[in-house]
């Protein structure tokens, strides 16, 4: 277990660092980096000072080494748009992201279970007939397009709900349903198949020999079993959910860190683009590191490895 | 009943992909709208362009369903008075072109690393597969903005940074079925007549991990080409005067409370496109899997 | 009441569509085993043996499968009629399985402790620690040693024996009527093989529990059952007392089937392997299904099915020639 465990960590980490390395060279090997973090009418005057102040006249490898101390402490550079530290304003925005996906996450795993289960108790039934074309259509849905389409019907021509902004329920229910549209459908997918495995499996004839419930045969015996691959994907849909939360926070001006990062990829603002990156993938590889401990609670046999 | 008795009984003789696909009539309706939008690919320009460039003032931001205009006014107008509907099928080239090429960008240098990484030395697959680990623990919108940003959005540019984001999942298919087909006997009969490791890999290996590539494709086409509109809609993908789906429906969201069409018909040709794609691909995967496949050779329910 | 079978199976048939094609896993199958009775079902994988235990159970999946015909009576309620619900109740308490393939067959995310007291929570016996000691109880009678401390433990750790031990100690775990045993010795070593079939028989013995004994293994229905029925594309061919079939078999088949395996008292000591392969079942041969195998086959055996034939008191089998192959065994 500590091995599988290690190991994980190890390569998570790995990714981590490989991450802020890229992000660091894509900056350099694309020419003068004072053109990507000023503004594109700077003054030449201002162009030279920036460089002088930022090191960028210095040699790469020792613009590195101060790269890698200011990031060990947290500095990640001004904000050009706001004057304030990048990483300030991007731990501002987190808080609303993170309630934001952890919602639309919970929603969509608690809903595609049931749906998933249920597909897959009667496969080619009417249930997983209607529930399979709704999961694939959620996962085939573009979501800024629903996300317009949503705010067209519900907050424009029916006035139910709020264009956009935050505040209380009413202006969560469309960002929460957009965002949860390709998680849902995925998950259900996953959901299902694995079920399907599980309730054809030999262990579930057993139970049934056994003499034990259809309901408990199927969400404890088979669920539970099943539950192992939702666990494996919800990392990865985990980090999808990040991109839908790029769109999601845009179209609705959520104050979250994907408007934010968009917001600061247009007007060129690159310390909190940077800023951003590194926050989110330090958030992914705690994320990965959680699923892992998750994953090993649940399966006894890497428990015992 | 044992799993081999039940296989025994299950795998029996074959229907024909092609029976089996007029048998299933989503998958069918899927796999002829993709033909149909691949048509618009190859001739959509050639034929439409005229008609979706020139300006109609008396179509501006014309309502869909009438053909007072032409019956390219069917799908309506937008707000210079072009054609919905003209414009949709010439900005179907450069949506499948880029969703296209990246997937099989992504397949092929993919399946090159995986080769690689399962096939040759323990060292460089695991330079490969961390490789893959830093593409995937991160959220590919995000990359393809950063790297937008530093580079210029140009299509190559995009076809790249899309089909970088969808690499791994090729790369680690690829490399988990090398190593499982490595070990099996017929690999190491070839390798002991004395075949080269390319002759290998190019002979033994492709073959049956082709069909399992293909099925991943089918889905990939429907993110890449989410991902591809995703990008325009905010403004850093295709940049006009081109046109893509995604960029249609940007800018027909500021005429959203006068005109919905603008953005409605591109969004949903979008989701079409897209629902055929996972829809082709889900038929694939049972088709291909052995245990799934008497599902769709079953006459339907009105045995149960 | 001894009189009045504890199962009594009569023309059973069951179906597997496919769209295509029909697969015929069994076709008209009868037997009846009484308490305190084995009584063995021998064929070969695809004779539908197994399939046909799994009809008992109600352990199906439909579809593709479908119970097209017959009747299924445990101590005289019709199996197949009443609701799923009542039977599954009956099931664990009043019958029970042994499967073949003890590692797939237990959950591999429970410890086996839980599964075995899972048992009594189930049918409402035992609850909570109760149930727990009394899995613990079970494990030692089944001879697994350290009793306490392996309930807490889950089917990979331990070896393929102990894993049927697990499978055997939730089986009889309510003290059922009747034990299915489906193949559950033939994926272990021949050593734990013996060592698995005397536990079972030895519980079987102090319980006077029924049971029916689902094997390929001539050697185990030799050893360990009272009466034998050998199966052949989904139909029972021949049946009677195990010492008289196997000693003067009167179907082709089951003669084939003991000249192919080496026997310590056999009089030609030649070893003669069945040719050909088992039937297809979505085209099972006309007449008898055998007949392409057969050496003793001729026209009629193309032509007709074959009635059972008396070969021996309690002794009958589905065969044109079975005096040709009595007297030839």
């Amino acid at each position: 277990m500590a091995h599988f465990l290690g190991r994980r960590a190890l390569h998570s980490g790995i990714a981590l660092i490989g991450l802020i390395l890229a992000v660091f060279f894509l900056v350099r090997l694309t020419g003068d980096p004072t053109a990507l973090y000023l503004p594109i009418d700077a003054s030449l005057q201002t162009r030279i000072e920036f460089a002088k102040k930022h090191g960028f006249d210095r040699p790469a490898t020792e613009q590195f080494l101060v790269f890698l101390k200011d990031v060990s402490e947290g500095d990640l550079g001004y904000s050009l748009r706001k004057q304030r530290p990048a990483m300030e304003l991007v731990l501002e925005a987190y808080p609303t992201t993170l309630a934001l996906a952890g919602v639309a996450m919970t929603l969509s795993i608690v809903l595609a279970v049931i749906v998933g289960a249920l597909a897959a108790y009667r496969p080619g039934g009417v249930f997983d007939r209607v529930g399979s074309m709704a999961s694939l259509a959620g996962a085939s849905a573009p979501d800024f397009w629903v996300a317009i389409t949503g705010i067209l019907v519900f907050a424009v021509t029916l006035r139910w709900l709020p264009t956009s902004g935050t505040g209380d329920l009413p202006y969560w229910i469309l960002p929460i349903v957009v965002l949860m549209l390709r998680p849902f459908g995925l998950m259900v997918q996953v959901v299902r198949a694995s079920m399907l495995g599980a309730l054809s499996s030999a262990y579930v004839k057993t139970a049934r020999a056994k003499g034990v419930g259809e309901t408990a045969v199927i969400f404890v015996h088979a669920l539970r079993n099943a539950s192992l691959s939702v666990v494996t994907v919800a990392g990865d849909l985990t980090v999808g959910l990040i991109n839908g939360a790029v769109i999601v926070e845009t179209v609705f001006g959520w104050p979250g860190v994907g408007k934010l990062m968009i917001d600061s990829v247009i007007q060129r603002d690159f310390p909190t683009v940077q800023a951003a990156v590194m926050v989110t993938a330090t958030a992914i590889f705690l994320l990965n590191i959680l699923i892992d401990l998750l994953y090993v609670a649940l399966d006894p046999r890497i428990r015992h490895q | 009943m044992s799993t081999a008795e039940q296989e025994a009984l299950i795998i029996r003789r074959r229907s024909s992909w092609w029976q089996l696909l007029l048998r299933d009539r989503f998958a069918l309706v899927a796999a002829l709208w993709l033909i149909c939008l691949f048509a618009c690919f190859l001739f959509g320009p050639e034929l439409f362009g005229k008609a979706a460039t020139t300006l109609n003032l008396r179509a501006r931001n014309m309502p869909p369903g009438s053909t007072e205009q032409g019956w390219l006014m069917i799908l309506g107008g937008d707000a210079l008075g072009r054609s919905i509907l003209a414009r949709l099928i010439v900005a179907a080239r450069n949506t499948l072109a880029i969703a296209l090429s990246a997937v099989f960008l992504a397949m092929i240098a993919g399946a090159v690393l995986g080769m690689i990484a399962g096939y040759f030395g323990r060292g460089i697959g695991h330079v490969i597969m961390r490789f893959a680990d830093i593409l995937q623990s991160f959220p590919s919108l995000l990359l393809a903005v950063v790297v937008l940003y530093v580079l210029e959005p140009s299509v190559p540019n995009l076809i790249i940074v899309l089909a970088i984001t969808r690499l791994p999942v090729y790369l680690r298919v690829t490399r988990a079925e090398v190593l499982e087909i490595r070990e099996r006997v017929f690999v190491d009969a070839a390798r002991a007549l004395g075949s080269s490791r390319y002759h290998i890999l190019r002979r033994h290996i492709t073959p049956v991990i082709a069909p399992t590539l293909l099925t991943i494709l089918t889905v990939d086409f429907s993110i890449v080409m989410l991902a591809e509109s995703g990008l325009s809609f905010l403004g850093i993908g295709i940049q006009p005067p081109e046109i893509t789906w995604g960029l249609m429906v940007a800018q027909g969201r500021n005429y959203l409370s006068q005109a919905w069409w603008l953005a409605f018909f591109p969004g949903l040709a979008i989701m079409l496109a897209t629902l055929s794609g996972n829809i082709l691909s889900n038929w694939l995967r049972i088709v291909s899997d052995p245990e799934q496949r008497w599902r769709l050779e079953a006459p339907g329910k009105n045995d149960a | 009441m001894r009189d009045q079978p504890v199962l009594d199976v009569d023309d059973l048939r069951v179906e597997f569509r496919t769209g295509r094609e029909t697969i015929h896993a069994v076709n008209g199958v009868s037997f009846q085993v009484a308490t305190g009775e084995t009584a063995a079902i021998l064929g070969e994988s695809g004779s539908g043996k197994s399939v046909t235990a799994a009809a008992i159970m109600r352990l199906l999946q439909s579809p593709p499968a479908f119970v097209t015909g017959g009747a299924v009576r445990f101590k005289g309620k019709d199996v197949l009629a009443m609701p799923i619900a009542d039977w599954r109740d009956s099931c664990g308490r009043e019958v029970a399985m042994v499967f073949q393939d003890a590692l797939m067959s237990l959950n591999p995310v429970f410890s086996v402790g839980w599964q075995i007291a899972e048992l009594f929570r189930a049918h409402s016996i035992a609850s909570g620690r109760a149930a727990d000691e009394r899995a613990v109880e079970l494990l030692d009678r089944v001879g697994i040693p350290d009793p306490a401390r392996r309930a807490k433990d889950y089917t990979h750790q331990f070896s393929g024996g102990m894993r049927q031990r697990v499978m055997i100690a939730m089986a009889i775990a309510l003290g059922p009527d009747l034990l299915i045993a489906d193949e559950p010795t033939t994926a272990l070593d021949v050593t734990v093989q013996a060592q698995i079939m005397e536990l079972l028989e030895g519980l079987r013995e102090e319980a006077d529990m029924a049971m029916i004994l689902i094997t390929h293994d001539l050697g185990v229905v030799a050893d360990a059952a009272d009466n034998v029925a050998v199966m052949y594309a989904g139909r029972v061919v021949e049946r009677g007392p195990v010492g008289d079939v196997l000693r003067r078999p009167g179907h082709a088949y089951t003669l084939a089937l003991l000249d192919s395996v080496p026997r310590v008292q056999s009089k030609g000591g030649k070893l003669r392997p069945i040719v050909g392969s088992p039937p297809d079942l979505a085209r099972i041969p006309t007449g008898c299904a055998f007949h392409p195998r057969c050496r003793f086959a001729t026209d009629i055996c193309r032509r007709e099915a074959p009635p059972a034939v008396a070969v021996a008191p309690g002794c009958s089998a589905e065969c044109h020639h079975v005096e040709r192959v009595f007297n030839d065994g």
